[in-house]
């Protein structure tokens, strides 16, 4: 018999996403219309147009996703029920619910974050298993304990900005355009990132916690005094003190709480340099180290088609009463 | 031919199946969170439709959004088409005004003849829609409306909805209402 198969939609901030996914890693499609150039102009993600987008464009997606598959062998309806802009969120939760009813298929509503949680463990035999998560995004820095599925502890997070946040505020500051982590990466890599020397923020707290507020502080006060070539050396600088605090509390994290496993998910986690010092730091601790690929660490759907697996394949169901919710807890 | 129609504009929504020009059976709820098990429980109960019929307003944007989405998903899986319907033209009475708060001192209003909107359903600011009352007769009020009372409280109702087939379009995204500014004399 063939493995089960999920289909997942993805709908919780600008991006309309649908995937279908057979077993741990079969992708059968993964379709995802963004709406970035919509909201560039106005500077931000607006909340009614892309609400309004997200329904234009459920029809057509949904349709495209399912000339892949054959509909009766989808065996369960996923969708995101939080946290995101409520606005978007429930254009998808609702169209999950409508496809599960007419497929006659249970509906499992997933957490954006337990979709980050769990996607570097994307295509592998077996179920995730207890590790120590760092989820770096746009809107998101956390440290979550994955003790089991379904089971996460919060150990730290950031008490201002998102590490993704900070790149894009300095990039902004550099007059870049959004979204500024690529950009930013990519002009580090020909810098000295001892030129400067910024602040490692919380990094003797003595907890998990992060800050970023204050590193984007330091480089807005020194901008002023550079002059000549310094934007390389300024990036470099500024990604080895986001990398470093982001590492080294990883590591802390999980030899504190007795995971051997780091894991690594979210936008900001496709930087290089935080990849290759998290993979030497780990091997310096003997820890083993799982990066989410690349391709599923922006808003997409596939990640939460693997959540929904992982809860289908355990009986860990939802139901149709329950409504999207911009504040769902992980925790 | 067999129809779904779901009308959920208001804080109370409605579920209404028909089979040809009988209606076969109807469900009223007041959460949003019911709309997707009730009509799951009437398809259940009917069996699958061969459309659905979804109302689009105006009222309230999630109410709509949520009904359309759910629609579309609906229609994905079984294969069928979805027909939007302006929601106002769910009552028995063939001919009346609706009005519903529009939020920042505005009020909608539509009027129906003959079981048709006369028009595009428009916003007008309070005062001005409370100057021209004498050139209505019957007004149902959504819900309640801050500062304008006296209205009777009416909501539409799926089971009315289905029947307007005359009213049927294509697209099932929410009636954006755009402002609109009107002398007493094209309100009829
Ligand atoms: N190579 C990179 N280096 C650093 N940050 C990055 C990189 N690629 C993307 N980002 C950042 O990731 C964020 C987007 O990630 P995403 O997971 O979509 O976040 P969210 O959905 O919370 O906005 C942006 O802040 C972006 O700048």
């Amino acid at each position: 018999m063939s493995e089960p198969t999920v289909l997942a939609i993805e709908t919780s901030c600008d991006e309309t996403a649908v995937a279908v996914l057979q077993g741990r890693s079969r992708l059968l499609c993964s379709e995802v219309a963004s709406q970035i150039d919509v909201h560039r102009s106005y500077g931000g993600v607006v909340p009614e147009i892309a609400s309004r987008n997200h329904l234009a464009k459920m029809g057509p997606i949904l349709r495209s996703a399912l000339t892949h598959i054959q509909l009766r062998e989808v065996d369960c309806v996923s969708a995101t029920r939080g946290p995101g802009l409520l606005t978007s969120l429930l254009v998808g939760y609702a169209a999950g619910k409508g496809l599960a009813i007419g497929l006659d298929r249970p509906f499992v509503g997933i957490n954006h974050l337990e979709g980050h949680l769990l996607s570097p463990f994307f295509g592998e035999a077996a179920c995730p298993v207890q590790s120590m998560g760092l989820i770096v995004s746009g809107g998101h820095t956390m440290l979550m304990h994955l003790v089991d599925l379904g089971k996460y502890i919060l150990v730290g997070q950031t008490r201002d900005d998102a590490a993704g946040e900070a790149f894009d505020k300095v990039a902004r500051l550099l007059g870049l355009p959004y979204p500024g982590g690529p950009i930013i990466e990519r002009l580090a890599e020909s810098g000295d990132p001892d030129r400067y020397k910024f602040p490692r923020g919380m990094l003797a707290s003595g907890d998990f916690d992060f800050s970023f507020s204050g590193l984007k502080t330091a480089v807005r006060y020194l901008l002023p005094s550079l002059r000549g070539d310094f934007e390389a050396d300024l990036c470099a600088s500024f990604q080895a003190a986001v990398v470093e605090v982001l590492v080294r509390k990883t590591i802390k994290a999980a030899k504190t709480f007795k995971a051997s496993i780091v894991t690594v998910s979210g936008g900001v986690s496709c930087n290089q340099s935080l990849r290759k010092n998290l993979v030497e730091a780990a091997s310096k601790a003997g820890l083993a180290v799982k990066l989410a690929d690349p391709k599923l660490t922006t808003d997409n759907a596939a990640m939460i088609a693997f959540a929904a697996f992982e809860r289908y394949q355990r009986g860990m169901l939802g139901n149709l009463e329950d409504e999207a919710d911009p504040n769902f807890k992980i925790h | 031919m067999k129809t779904v129609c779901i009308e959920n504009s208001t804080a109370s929504g409605s579920l209404a199946f028909a089979d040809g020009n009988q209606i076969i059976d109807v469900f009223e709820f007041s959460r949003s969170g019911a709309l997707a098990v009730s009509l799951q429980n009437m398809l259940k109960r009917q069996g699958s439709p061969d459309q659905i019929v979804v109302g689009i307003g105006p009222g309230s944007y999630s109410g709509l959004r949520v009904a359309a989405a759910t629609a579309l998903g609906l229609s994905a899986a079984l294969n069928l088409k979805v027909h939007g319907c302006p929601s106002v033209l769910g009552y028995e009475a063939p001919e009346y005004s609706v009005v519903g708060d529009a939020r920042r001192g505005t009020v909608f209003v539509a009027t129906v003849r003959n079981y048709k909107l006369v028009s595009m359903p428009i916003l007008i600011p309070y005062d001005e829609f409370q100057q021209q009352l004498s050139n209505f007769e019957l007004i149902y009020a959504i819900g309640t409306i801050p500062g304008l009372d006296g209205f009777p409280i009416s909501v539409p109702k799926a089971q009315n909805l289905v029947f307007r087939t005359e009213s049927f379009t294509d697209s099932y995204e929410p009636l954006y209402l755009k402002e609109a500014h009107v002398t007493g004399a094209k309100i009829p």
